[in-house]
């Protein structure tokens, strides 16, 4: 499996960069879809918000945010069309188990 | 994954039927004929000692009572995100992200213990100050989707033997539990809104429900009587703690162990297709279903809940699910376009048995006995390709639909190719 961690500026962005895909997504956390004959998850996030070790004080992150499992992995063609985080975050908000 | 045995079930020798399951009593492995697949490399059930266990990828949990030890079947459930950092260690430092755990009036003690998963493990004690006030861990949420929550805990008395859940955020939502004996919900702000189950080696797992909100404050609050949380501490007087979780929802979900993240569990899927459903499908567009589950058991809520599903597609789709709100049993087509349901309704996690004949546009259904509901308007004209348990696909491989997974354990399911008096309908479910 292999995970991916994605973010756009809206949820519409997202939602287009996985058409170009070829998924058609719910907009659900945890949605399954079938990708290429392999499962694919989509946590599907949003913003995310954190605390500022140095201050203490909450952030968000107004982007939006969803995480992507892959059964296998994408293609160099799919992952193109997918905003991933390149590096993926040190510590994720969120993860899958 | 895919099973590699074949357990038959048969309610009575010779009664004609193609497909026969019992997940009762298929030990750790699943019918041949299903592939079951869940993308998450662990995920936790209760096993057969009562304890809680972990799965890998794509293995199929079937579920214990903790309290009991019987059998509850194959366990389907939606994704779930445990909100929680720091579900077992509490930490309230070395987050370099994301939220710690803070503290009024306890300090976070350790112990070597029995923890729920029944190994012996690092277990936190939350123990009093000899401040006077509250004694509780705390940790904060903001910006959460408008939504109803459930936070949950396991517990376990020590010199402390009352705990309450309180959100002191966006809804005052709270709970106290007795963690002795059976384990008692001493009170709730709502009624219905909080459980407590035993578990064994003395652990409870404590649930409580909240009302839609967008902010939290989860609170453990130590109590001396069941009643007072504000008092004076006895120095280290506490009880053990583990396995706290928050997600989404109404009703705990198997527990999902997180530390500096928020951690999601995969969705289970369980369908049989090809072969595995062609082997024994064999009756067309004719034919009967039994089911035997555990119904409700996150709670009758406002989405529908699958319990099985043939091809999620124009003309082979037929949907017997959990109806929304009311909880009674309804078969649908595609789409919802047309459906029958049950006057009688489902007991929130109670056992339940439902079953149904087809024949081409005619349907019969019965829940736990009661009157046969009859439509003869279903669009279900062509044999359908696949069976999904707990949950909907229109592609035969995974499930499509996130939002109506079963949240609960099948015991049992039966198929006959061809339609069932409905006296034996009735019969079948009492």
């Amino acid at each position: 499996m292999t995970d991916y961690y994605l973010r756009t500026n809206t949820e519409a962005r997202m939602v287009e960069a996985f058409a170009a895909i070829g998924v058609d997504v719910q907009r659900i956390d945890g949605e399954c879809h079938e990708l290429d004959g392999q499962r694919i998850d989509i946590g599907w996030i949003g913003p995310v918000t954190w605390t500022d070790p140095a201050t203490g004080q909450t952030q968000t992150d107004s982007r939006f945010h969803a995480n992507l499992r892959v059964a296998g992995e994408l293609t160099e063609a799919q992952a193109a069309e997918l905003p991933i985080l390149n590096p993926a975050p040190s510590i994720p908000m969120r993860v899958w188990a | 994954m895919k099973g590699n045995s074949y357990v038959p079930f048969m309610l009575r020798r010779g009664d004609g039927s193609t497909l026969s399951l019992d997940f009762t009593a298929m030990g750790d492995t699943l019918d041949s004929r299903f592939t079951f697949t869940r993308s998450s490399t662990t995920s936790t059930y209760i096993n057969s000692s009562g304890l809680v266990a972990t799965a890998g990828t794509n293995v199929p949990r079937f579920d214990y009572n903790p309290t009991t030890l019987t059998a509850r079947g194959l366990l389907i459930e939606g994704s779930a995100t445990n909100l929680i950092y720091w579900s077992e260690s509490f930490d309230t430092t070395g987050a370099p992200i994301n939220w710690n755990w803070s503290a009024v009036n306890v300090t976070r003690g350790t112990v070597t213990t029995t923890a729920p998963s029944g190994s012996s493990a690092t277990v936190v004690k939350i123990q009093e100050t000899t401040a006077t006030g509250l004694h509780a861990p705390l940790i904060v949420y903001s910006s959460l989707t408008s939504s109803v929550y459930t936070v949950s805990l396991f517990a376990k008395a020590v010199e402390r033997q009352y705990l309450s859940l309180f959100d002191n955020g966006g809804s005052a939502a709270n709970a106290m539990f007795n963690l002795s004996g059976n384990g008692t919900v001493v009170s709730e702000s709502t009624a219905g809104i909080a459980t407590i189950t035993p578990y064994p080696n003395g652990w409870y797992r404590i649930t409580m429900r909240t009302p839609t909100l967008t902010n939290m404050n989860v609170q453990f609050r130590l109590s001396t009587d069941g009643t007072t949380t504000s008092y004076a501490g006895t120095l280290n007087s506490g009880v053990y703690i583990w396995g706290a979780q928050l997600e989404a929802g109404s009703g705990a979900s198997s527990y999902i162990s997180t530390g500096a993240s928020q951690v999601t569990r995969a969705a289970d899927t369980c369908i049989a297709a090809s072969t595995g459903f062609s082997s024994w499908f064999t009756g067309g567009t004719t034919g009967t279903f039994y089911a035997d589950w555990f119904g409700g058991v996150r709670g009758i809520t406002s989405t529908v809940r699958s319990v099985l599903s043939t091809s999620d597609v124009t003309a082979r789709h037929l949907h017997l699910q959990q109806t929304a709100a009311a909880g009674n049993l309804k078969v649908a087509d595609f789409g919802a376009a047309n459906s029958v349901t049950t006057s009688n309704s489902i007991t929130s996690g109670a056992r339940t048995k439902g079953a149904f004949s087809f024949s081409g546009s005619t349907v019969n259904l019965t829940l736990n006995g009661g009157t046969v509901a009859t439509s003869s308007s279903i669009a279900f004209s062509t044999a359908p390709t696949y069976l999904v348990l707990g949950g909907t696909s229109t592609n035969g491989s995974t499930i499509t639909d996130a939002t109506v997974l079963l949240n609960g354990s099948i015991r049992a399911i039966k198929y006959w190719p061809s339609v069932l008096p409905t006296a034996t309908l009735q019969s079948l479910t009492t």
